[in-house]
């Protein structure tokens, strides 16, 4: 009998730590993919970005200045909401682009994952010594501060944009291999 | 680590989609696993050798430098 509760007592504290353990798992799971979006965001990225980006640039360069401008010259009530508006569409569309997930989100992808955000990291440290070095020796440096806005809004984007092409490169080489061995 | 997940796939007719739909993964990750590009971690080994009803050591191999 006292053998039977010592067994039982076990049993329970076995089956209690297993689905503790699975638990714990599960959560570590979710906790890893937390931060990605479902699929369907990467192809409201690949809308948004080019959108976004077209629109600011023609602004920029003054090819919508019939909407934008008065008579006059000057900036009407529509100049700053479309460039802020351009701006971010290809902002959103850039992190939606940067944290989807795959169709099949497993652990080989969440290497290649890993992997493209330490080269990315790598390579913007790369840029940024390279630039400083570059600005030191040729004495280039941004003189005013829209030039050094922008060297530093290269700087943060360059890393999203090193990781994202790592990224779907890598993936995209290894599905062509594999097609290519299938086939 | 050397692995014989290829043989082992072949020996039963399974494709490697069919591998990895069974064990609920891409079928990047199997070809990867296949090549030697990629060591899979203790669940998705597990979950090989259980595939193939084999034990683990019978599939994977630590090879010299591992």
């Amino acid at each position: 009998m006292i053998i039977c509760k010592f067994v039982n007592k076990y049993v329970i504290l076995y089956v209690n730590l297993t689905l503790h353990t699975e638990n714990l798992l599960t959560f570590i799971k979710k906790m890893k993919t937390a931060i990605l979006l479902p699929y369907y965001f990467k192809k409201i990225g690949i809308i948004l970005i080019p959108f976004g980006l077209i629109i600011w640039c023609l602004t920029q360069l003054g090819y919508l200045n019939d909407v934008v401008r008065n008579q006059n010259g000057h900036a009407n009530s529509l100049y700053s909401p479309i460039l802020i508006i351009s701006f971010f569409s290809f902002l959103i569309g850039f992190y939606f682009l940067v944290f989807v997930k795959e169709k099949q989100e497993d652990e080989f992808i969440t290497n290649i994952r890993l992997l493209s955000f330490q080269r990315a990291s790598f390579l913007q440290f790369v840029y940024f010594f390279l630039a400083f070095l570059f600005m030191l020796l040729f004495k280039k440096e941004p003189s005013v501060d829209a030039g050094l806005e922008m060297f530093l809004i290269i700087s943060i984007l360059s890393f999203w944009l090193f990781y994202v092409l790592h990224f779907n490169i890598s993936l995209f080489l290894i599905k062509k291999k594999a097609n290519e061995e299938q086939s | 680590m050397k692995n014989r997940v290829k043989e082992e796939r072949q020996k039963i007719n399974m494709t490697q989609q069919e591998l990895a739909d069974e064990i609920a993964v891409s079928r990047q990750t199997i070809f990867a696993i296949e090549t030697g590009k990629y060591i899979p971690s203790a669940i998705l080994v597990l979950k090989i050798a259980r595939t193939f009803k084999k034990k683990v050591e019978d599939i994977f191999n630590l090879e010299k430098g591992d």
